[in-house]
């Protein structure tokens, strides 16, 4: 079976006055129909770049893709005119945003921008576009919801904004939804609704969902498979329980150990040591060597290529077949 | 379906919303001691404006050589004549027509050129360093220097003061409207819409002009008295009404000529110039205090 959409080598590099930034450097792998994707890792690791360059959202200057294919349905999206971009967001792809309070316009009703989203792409009335509205909102679970389409954002709460989006990301059926960290800005009783709204609607119209966070709680819940990445670098790729049951990649090690647990006694929580490296210096070696526990000399000077390791990809020596002699003994 | 439609008429929650918010805006305005102040005067010589042929007790143009400069206070006349013997009050009421019309229609031009001048290049980034350099250029030039250059070029005449102060306007008009849209393009709710399939022309004047007009409203109001002010200036210089068209800046100019005799003549169509000029300033610092979100938070 053909993937829903394949990217491969995706580089998307920003042109900045401090030097050019590779905020996604080498990124490929594919979601299949009705799979969930979770993309995971901290802030600047170029988790949204990734989705915005899905959508081709990505702001230029200074931002641009340099290199790489997305495959969508087998047609390459980094080819296509601005006019047939439009006609594929929202109605191909769509994407619900990290902050709902920002993300509604302030001065139209709810109602007002779900029926625009649908009309522009489906030839109906307007009556027809308020009842498919009215329809959406019912679905993601708004009470009452031919009153609440005449309110305007600022008379919503922070889930009900997420709600909201959802509905308008979801009026036209997109094959695929992309989610950029949609549950960061609220609480975590909302978290879990918004969460299990966005499962329900996938299993119902049989979408494929790019999960992007930073909290790996998320991905457990809701995603097939993981990516893990760093500084604009995929890390390690494969299945969810495999990954968590067993992180191969010290990153991601790392990344699972910082999750606080109830029934631990320590009173630090643990972290990974430093921060992201400046992506505008020329880097030489894995980008995560210098915060590694377990990087050897060969880590500060060669760059670690992706290792196939039974179902999973990670990028890491200690994984290169015949990599220990020139790694070392792993500890 | 027809059930949902009038239950959620969308086209009705829009007239609701808007009668809401002028609500809102006359009760922060009435808060605001100097802005009601405005707000009253400028009504009021709206309404003198319209009601023109109704309250001046005389014809402003029907000269009566037998009472040439007369004094304040002469029966018949309450504010006196001028040098043919016209009545001063009528001629002030119909003064305050000719300044409003100019300095309606003058920020209606500026503003159109300059909202979409604005929006343009705050949007694309690749005509934003010829739209503003150009707007550089227009700015270089001393405020009222331009205006008398153009209207120099053009000719006098009130057609030709309005276009002039309206070509004035422009720069500044699209500075602030490009700012605004600078901010407002990050948003999210911008790439929202975009991430929708929404077009750029969609994009520009759905999304992102409502969310500038605040600031273009405190802009025009406060433009309008500099308007104002400058098409009289251009008419005491000669360049903008002509006599015997009775223009508040034309009026003090001739009037000029009798100063010693009858100060009236010139000091009556000045104030009546400061009042209208104030009364706008006021309003638009009143609105600005009103529609300006961050303002409205910190009180």
């Amino acid at each position: 079976m053909n993937a829903l959409l394949e990217v491969n080598d995706l580089k998307t590099y920003f042109y900045t006055a401090d030097g050019i930034i590779p905020a996604v450097d080498g990124v490929s792998f594919k979601i299949d129909r009705g799979e969930t994707l979770g993309i995971v890792g901290e802030s600047g690791s170029g988790k949204s770049v990734t989705a915005r360059s899905i959508m081709r959202l990505v702001p230029n200057p200074p931002g641009k893709i340099i290199n790489g294919s997305i495959l969508f349905k087998g047609e390459n999206i980094l080819t296509k005119k601005e006019k047939q971009m439009r006609m594929i967001r929202g109605n191909k792809i769509a994407m619900i945003f990290q902050d709902p309070m920002t993300s509604l316009n302030p001065l139209f009703t709810v109602g007002n921008q779900i029926v625009e989203a649908i009309i522009i792409h489906q030839h109906v009335s307007k009556r027809e576009a308020i009842e498919r509205a009215v329809e959406m909102l019912k679905l993601v679970g708004i009470p009452s919801p031919e009153k609440r389409i005449k309110d305007y954002p600022h008379q919503m709460s922070g889930g009900m904004r997420q709600r909201v989006m959802i509905a308008m990301a979801l009026c036209c059926q997109p094959d695929l939804l992309i989610a950029d960290e949609p549950t960061t800005a609220l609480d975590v009783t909302i978290q879990a609704q918004i969460l299990e709204l966005i499962s329900d609607i996938k299993e119902k119209f049989n979408m494929s969902v790019m999960m992007i966070t930073h909290d790996l709680g998320v991905v457990a819940n809701i995603a097939d498979r993981i990516i893990v990445m760093y500084a604009g670098k995929m890390m390690e790729y494969g299945d969810v329980e495999d990954i968590f049951a067993n992180p191969l990649h010290p990153y991601t090690k790392g990344l699972m150990e910082s999750i606080p647990r109830i029934s631990s006694n320590e009173k630090r929580l643990k972290s990974i040591q430093g921060t992201l490296p400046d992506l505008t210096q020329d880097f030489k070696g894995c980008r995560f060597a210098p915060r590694c526990s377990c990087a050897k000399d060969i880590c500060h000077n060669e760059e670690p290529p992706l290792v196939q390791n039974g179902s999973r990809i990670v990028r890491c020596f200690q994984y290169l077949s015949g990599g220990d002699e020139k790694y070392g003994k792993s500890s | 379906m027809e059930e949902i439609a009038k239950q959620t008429g969308l086209s009705k929650v829009s007239t609701h919303k808007s009668k809401n918010q002028i609500f809102e805006l006359l009760k922060s305005i009435k808060r605001n001691k100097r802005a009601c102040i405005g707000l009253v005067i400028v009504a009021a010589v709206i309404l003198i404006a319209l009601l023109a042929p109704i309250i001046s007790p005389c014809d402003p143009y029907k000269q009566d050589l037998n009472i040439r400069l007369a004094e304040i206070g002469t029966k018949g006349h309450i504010l006196g004549t001028d040098e043919y013997g016209r009545d001063m009050l009528s001629r002030l009421i119909y003064g305050t027509r000719l300044s409003l019309l100019v300095g309606f229609f003058s920020v209606v031009f500026g503003l159109a050129f300059g909202v979409i001048l604005g929006l343009l290049s705050g949007y694309y980034s690749a005509l934003d360093t010829l739209i503003m350099r150009v707007v550089d250029v227009l700015l270089a030039f001393p405020g009222v220097l331009l205006a008398l250059a153009i209207v120099s070029a053009l000719g006098p005449g009130l057609v030709n003061v309005i276009i002039a102060i309206g070509i004035w306007s422009i720069p500044t008009v699209a500075r602030v409207v490009r700012s605004t849209v600078l901010y407002i393009k990050e948003l999210d709710y911008v790439t929202a819409a975009k991430s929708i399939g929404e077009s750029d022309s969609y994009i520009l004047f759905k999304e992102i002009l409502p969310n500038c007009t605040s600031s273009v409203i405190v802009y025009a109001t406060m433009r309008l008295a500099t308007a104002i002010l400058s098409a009289s200036t251009l008419s005491f210089l000669g360049l903008g009404a002509q006599p015997p068209l009775s223009e508040w800046g034309a009026m003090a100019a001739t009037g000029r000529n009798y100063i010693y005799q009858a100060p009236h003549l010139t000091l009556l169509p000045g104030f009546a110039i400061i009042l209208v000029v104030y009364a706008f300033n006021s309003l638009g610092d009143g609105l600005r205090d009103a529609l300006d979100p961050n303002l409205k938070n910190a009180i």
